[in-house]
């Protein structure tokens, strides 16, 4: 990765360590985007490929728990510079100033974060990380920017139930002392449910119903599976690495180690991407240790596809 | 538009946001926000976001920050220590006047980012008002409310909210309290409280026989940093910035 740092503003180094630095990029051609480039002036390897951290739903560019701060630095540590940023509405960066609906508006502030990164400082090669719409969104960027995307790391992306998920569910359903707790204290859910409509005769009122409006940015992802196995498809058919990484916080979608193979059988996933399970983690990673070794896991990928594409290049040249 | 950037000591950047006046107008105004605790301010992010664009239309000059070890700015979550704070907004009120020429300044701080704006406030001479939202009454109560979430990781630091936090600082938060931290306040103190703090109602009280100049309000929005930090989305205290931004707008 060549380097031009003639910005609007001086480098800094972040408290962790002296030679991770940090600068903020405003570009953007229809929209001013905001974002920082972390990168360890000592350990910038010239060839790898730069990492760009999305957003995680309308959470800024720091990340939920700063977990998109903590993972760049890592990353930098290693010598991967690592961009995040922030949506146009999201965070820092001011509401859209084109006329592009959400959807392909997203996909238009990936593509112009893409060409900044290559002006800015130089990067040819990016892997793209997201979080849980980061990840939807992600994928969708992927498949627009192949050409450049040479990995993609998903984390909580959107996922689909199977018959096993079922059997699990009710294993550890079965298995929790809670559950019986519940049971023989006649606080169970579903005895709550038989017993609701007597309550509600004899005058008992029931919880309020909260409806909590979510963001258009957490549905603007890809929904149905068949567009989402589709996408994969292509995406690895175009070279780009993958990864998948789900954890305990996902266990409502997702309850087993190799539950992804399970759901798009007809992809030949297994051996062909990288998986990852934390079982014991929270969706955002909130305990430090999960963070550290979510970090800590994803270097070991990011140096994989560093060493592919070391080969790849070798054998072009 | 606004401008991110980073400023501060070498070495320990701080990240901030401009959000210049569109216009001239209202001479020497400006504005700098204070943030609360780390896991409160994720969600308050929004709100202070808000807040400075609408104070941009009423020609004010604002900066919001991340204080060191927080948000975008430098240093890990780890590393970040309270008694430090005070010496964050100092670099933000310099910043601020340099970037808009401002000579003085006011500050709006949340939790216990409004005790850290009364501490600098009562160390310069060019602060003319602190607003402060909610601001925590007793540390020691705050200290109580915070170790409710709290996770032991390693020897010295405990998870809160999914940020690990040095336990030195909740030490420090016991011994923070408002009517401490208001003592030898000279500038005007504005007050935001909500219903849900009954204890206001005194403060109200205390603040109105004392010498101080001080205006309060009781607002009922709903509390931003109590909203989910992982998920981001908050509540837009719609009440509370129109307070202020009449507050700003009208004080002297």
């Amino acid at each position: 990765m060549a380097h031009d740092f003639d910005l609007e503003h001086p480098p800094r180094s972040t408290g962790a360590s002296r030679t991770v630095r940090e600068r903020v990029l405003n570009y953007g051609r229809s929209t001013p985007l905001t974002g920082v480039f972390t990168y360890s002036p000592e350990h910038l390897r010239a060839d790898s490929p730069c990492v760009v951290v999305l957003n995680a739903g309308v959470v800024r560019k720091s990340g939920p728990n700063n977990l998109n701060a903590f993972l760049a630095r890592q990353f930098a540590h290693q010598g991967f510079g690592t961009f995040r940023f922030d949506f146009a509405g999201v965070g820092d960066s001011p509401n859209r100033q084109d006329t592009l609906p959400l959807k392909q508006g997203v996909l238009q502030d990936v593509t112009e974060t893409l060409d900044a990164l290559e002006s800015l400082v130089g990067a040819r090669q990016f892997v793209i990380v997201g979080l849980c719409s980061g990840a939807d969104n992600g994928l969708r960027a992927a498949r627009v920017e192949a050409r450049r995307v040479v990995g993609l790391a998903m984390i909580d992306p959107t996922v689909f139930r199977t018959l096993k998920w079922r059997l699990v569910k009710i294993a550890n359903r079965l298995g929790s002392s809670d559950f019986w707790t519940r049971l023989v204290t006649l606080r169970h859910r579903m005895i709550r449910v038989a017993f609701d409509p007597v309550l509600t005769l004899l005058g008992g009122a029931r919880d309020p119903v909260q409806v909590v409006e979510e963001p258009e940015l957490y549905n603007i992802g890809l929904q149905n599976r068949d567009e989402i196995e589709d996408c994969l498809r292509e995406v690895r058919d175009d070279g780009v690495a993958l990864c998948f990484a789900f954890t305990g916080g996902w266990a409502e979608l997702y309850n087993y180690r190799n539950q992804l193979y399970d759901v798009y059988p007809g992809l030949g996933l297994k051996g062909s991407v990288e998986l990852l399970y934390f079982p014991a983690a929270t969706h955002t990673f909130a305990l430090a240790e999960d963070r550290h070794a979510l970090a800590t896991n994803l270097l070991r990928w990011l140096e994989q596809i560093e060493a592919t594409s070391h080969h790849r290049s070798e054998a072009m040249a | 538009m606004t401008l991110p950037l980073f400023f501060g000591a070498s070495g320990h950047e701080l990240y901030g946001v401009y959000h210049p006046a569109v216009a001239e107008g209202h001479a020497g105004r400006g504005v700098v926000f204070c943030n609360p605790l780390p896991h409160e301010a994720i969600a308050t992010q929004w709100a202070f976001r808000l807040l400075g664009d609408s104070l941009a239309r009423e020609r004010i000059h604002s900066l919001r920050f991340d204080y060191r070890a927080t948000g975008d700015s430098a240093g890990d979550s780890d590393e970040m220590l309270l008694s430090g704070h005070p010496a964050d907004i100092d670099y933000a009120i310099n910043e601020l006047k340099v970037l808009s020429g401002v000579t003085s300044v006011h500050l709006v701080g949340i939790r216990l980012g409004a005790l850290f704006a009364l501490e600098v406030a009562r160390a310069r001479s060019d602060v003319v008002s602190v607003i402060a939202w909610e601001p925590v009454m007793d540390g020691c109560a705050y200290h109580a409310e915070l170790m409710e979430s709290a996770t032991p990781w390693r020897t010295g630091y405990c998870d809160v909210g999914g940020l690990v936090i040095a336990e030195a600082n909740f030490e420090q938060i016991k011994l923070l309290s408002l009517p401490a931290a208001i003592q030898g306040v000279q500038c005007r103190v504005d007050l935001i409280a909500s219903p849900h703090n009954p204890e206001f109602e005194q403060l109200g009280a205390w603040l109105a026989s004392s010498a101080l100049p001080c205006r309060s309000e009781i607002v009922e929005d709903a509390l931003p940093w109590k909203a989910d930090s992982e998920v981001g989305v908050a509540p837009i205290p719609a009440q509370a910035t129109r307070v202020i931004k009449t507050w700003l707008t009208t004080s002297i």
